[in-house]
């Protein structure tokens, strides 16, 4: 993660924007290999569309906590994308990534 | 063991836990489609009742969510609640004063939109997440992309980068809000097309009403059942703003329409509620509803005084499980003459026999059998004012038998003054007992009835379920209410009152001077309860404004009851609650006295006391003289 911290001229207010750059490998089977199993089982039930926080909970049977850990290591992977992450979980919103 | 009290009184914001019952017709007004103005002195239950239409409180309330759905209620209103004080309003009373006044009242009301609409965001986004309404990710963001595309002013600056969800488009929102308040406090004097870049500029409140058409749109769409919303913004405690504020605010209500609408609480009616800034438009009768919660009758508040015992009783740590709580059965029926008979009992001075004696035998006069209803006691009170005031009773078939059951009702209308004249003239302090003094002397107030309640409670000593069974006595009631009338009183210094000295000095006074108008003897017993004070305002002396100041805010706390003022003429009497407090009337005052804004001056600002004493001397002096007569010239007293 890079933090770009950028200063405003008309208020002199200093702003972040995170740059998120996931883990990348030459083939997708790696991540696969050192994931998380509670993340393996969030793709096998993930579909396709972007999904919200709950219904990916009541898919895939894991606690908040769980899923939320184990959604962000999925990001970090580079295998999903998390919406909103700077709110609670319940309002993320979870997509695949294709590569 | 005793129970911990369920009427201990604690304003709404500081109970972890607030406990509802909410007056169904009332209610069904605020959550309608209409604006309202709701008007109530402090106590009367306005944040109750506004915090019921919020949606973080039916979230966080699980209580309040079922009390609303066993009244059907709306459950497709969404409800935002907005305590006033607690924005930065003020800051923007002064902002940008070389604007013209559409544009400040514009920015003004962009404010208020960007603080509702945040809160609505978040309410949908919440609905979303627990499927009250079901929509995919995408569709959020194609509305909030349809908003941004259309108002380019709230993202100008890129400080977040989309799609936005509802939930980041209310933290754009509150973004943009917070760039507005830094402006406002700093006093910052941004040229007008900077302002205009900055924020989404147009009609008083059109950005609101542009987004929240979109919102309904939304909901409706994503609603299983395709229900109409509508929204409901409530602003509590608006006296706070200025008058130019409020002009600004209705001006924003004359031009919402549905599903949007406002309720909109003041503590008193303002000096204008109709002009708008629109030229030739004012807000009527028809643009929303007015709910003046200090005038509802009798019988509405004893019901929701009796509701909110109710449901306080039920949720106190003993949980007593009771039907609704009956204040009659607690206290009883008012019987004056039986308070009377038990002060003659006890008392040793002559008078007091001589006047059971005429008692008794009014009793068994033709008068009396045929006029008054047969009761247990003998008519006391009736025998004091026929023997003060010599009346001649009329004789069967004699020309004034006619008018018997007049001549009834107007000693029946005297009792209160008679009572109270009967106990001075004894040397006793009258006795406050029954259910109907108790809410008379609430004056509508549920903040007051409770006050009432816990001292009964307290005084009784006695567990929560036998307190809820039992009869208490006379002298028990007369002794938490006196306790509960002197902790009104002393509360002044923390309640709200500007200038709480002057405002001590002219309540104590107008107390003793209206518990001396109402038991100079005779002249008490011929205009029964004088005290409502009338101030001509037309004159307009120097001082007027600090004692009409001074008078309001004794009003908006409760000391004083005030009437609507007219540009003539300003009528108040004492709250009901201090009667025992200054031994006046548990109905406070019914006839006129006029009372000069110089007088009010002199007794506020008197420092000595009995130098105020004297003052309060000689106002009654002046107010007993030319008192109206009973029963015209003929009957006429000494």
């Amino acid at each position: 993660v890079i933090v770009n911290h950028k200063l405003n001229a008309r208020d002199y207010e200093v702003r972040a924007y995170e740059v998120r750059v996931p883990f990348y490998t030459a083939t997708p089977k790696v991540p696969r290999k050192v994931a998380d199993p509670a993340l393996l089982r969030i793709l096998s039930v993930l579909p396709d569309r972007e999904e919200r926080f709950d219904n990916v909970r009541s898919e895939s049977g894991l606690s908040k906590g769980g899923l939320a850990n184990a959604l962000l290591e999925g990001e970090w992977l580079g295998l999903l994308a998390v919406q909103d992450r700077e709110e609670e979980p319940q309002y993320w919103t979870v997509k695949k990534v294709m590569r | 063991m005793k129970d911990e009290s369920p009427f201990t009184l604690r304003r709404f914001e500081y109970e972890r836990r607030h406990l509802y019952y909410l007056p169904n017709p009332i209610f069904k007004t605020l959550e309608g489609e209409k604006s309202v103005f709701l008007i109530g002195s402090r106590g009367t239950g306005k944040t109750t009742l506004l915090t019921a239409l919020s949606w973080e409180e039916r979230l966080r309330n699980a209580e309040l969510t079922a009390v609303l759905s066993q009244m059907g209620a709306d459950q497709n209103c969404i409800g935002i609640y907005i305590k006033m004080p607690e924005t930065l309003a003020g800051a923007f009373d002064t902002w940008i004063p070389a604007f013209p006044l559409e544009l400040r009242a514009s920015v003004f009301c962009l404010y208020i939109d960007l603080i509702w609409l945040q809160s609505l965001m978040e309410a949908v986004a919440q609905m979303l997440v627990e499927k009250r309404l079901d929509a995919p990710p995408s569709k959020e963001r194609k509305l909030t992309q349809r908003v941004l595309d259309r108002y380019k002013e709230l993202n100008a600056d890129a400080r977040q980068t989309g799609p936005f969800s509802f939930k980041r488009f209310a933290s754009l929102l509150y973004e943009k809000r917070r760039t507005m308040e830094k402006w406002a406090l700093t006093a910052a004097e941004p040229e007008k097309e900077r302002l205009s870049r900055a924020f989404p500029l147009t009609q008083i409140g059109s950005f609101g009403r542009d987004t929240e058409n979109e919102l309904a749109m939304f909901c409706e769409d994503c609603d299983q059942l395709r229900h109409k919303w509508h929204f409901k913004i409530c602003l509590d405690e608006s006296e706070c703003l200025s008058p130019f504020q409020q002009r600004a605010l209705h001006t924003a209500i004359r031009l919402a329409h549905a599903p949007v609408s406002y309720v909109v609480s003041y503590v008193s009616m303002m000096e204008d509620m109709s002009n708008t800034f629109i030229k030739g438009m004012s807000l009527q009768e028809a643009d929303r509803e007015l709910i003046e919660l200090d005038s509802m009758n009798d019988r509405v508040f004893s019901d929701l005084a009796e509701g909110v015992a109710t449901v306080r009783i039920r949720n106190s740590p003993t949980g007593e499980a009771i039907p609704t709580f009956d204040t009659r059965a607690l206290l009883g029926d008012l019987d004056i003459n039986e308070l009377l008979n038990s002060i003659l009992q006890i008392s040793a001075a002559p008078e007091a026999k001589a006047i059971l004696a005429l008692a008794e035998r009014l009793s068994k006069s033709p008068f009396y059998i045929d006029t008054c209803e047969q009761s247990s006691t003998l008519p006391i009170y009736q025998a004091y004012i026929i023997d003060r005031l010599a009346l001649e009773l009329p004789a069967p078939n004699s020309p004034h038998w006619q008018r018997r059951k007049q001549d009834s009702a107007e000693i029946r209308k005297r009792m209160v003054a008679a009572y109270l004249c009967l106990c001075k003239e004894l040397k006793t302090r009258p006795k406050y007992a029954s259910a109907e003094m108790l809410f008379q002397m609430s004056d509508k107030c549920i903040r007051d009835y409770l006050n009432q309640m816990d001292s009964l409670f307290s005084e009784a000593n006695l567990p929560l379920a036998e307190f809820c069974k039992r009869r208490l006595t006379t002298d028990q009631q007369n002794a938490a209410l006196r306790e509960a009338s002197r902790r009104k009183k002393d509360s002044l210094p923390k309640s709200e009152v500007g200038s709480p000295v002057e405002t001590g000095r002219l309540i104590d006074a107008l107390g003793s001077l209206t518990a001396r108008l109402q038991t100079t003897e005779v002249k008490s017993l011929r205009a029964s309860e004088k005290g409502n004070f009338v101030v001509d305002t037309s004159r307009q002396p120097p001082e007027q404004g600090e004692a009409l100041r001074i008078l309001k805010e004794a009003s908006e706390a409760g000391f004083f009851k005030t009437e609507t003022p007219n540009e003539r003429r300003v009528r108040f009497r004492m709250h009901c609650s201090l009667a025992p407090a200054y031994g006046f009337s548990y109905r406070g005052a019914y006839y006129d006295c006029p009372l000069g804004i110089r007088e009010i001056v002199a007794i506020y600002h008197e420092p000595d006391s009995e130098a105020r004493q004297q003052l309060v001397l000689s106002i009654g002096d002046r107010l007993l003289q030319d008192s109206p007569t009973l029963f015209g010239a003929k009957h006429d007293g000494p």
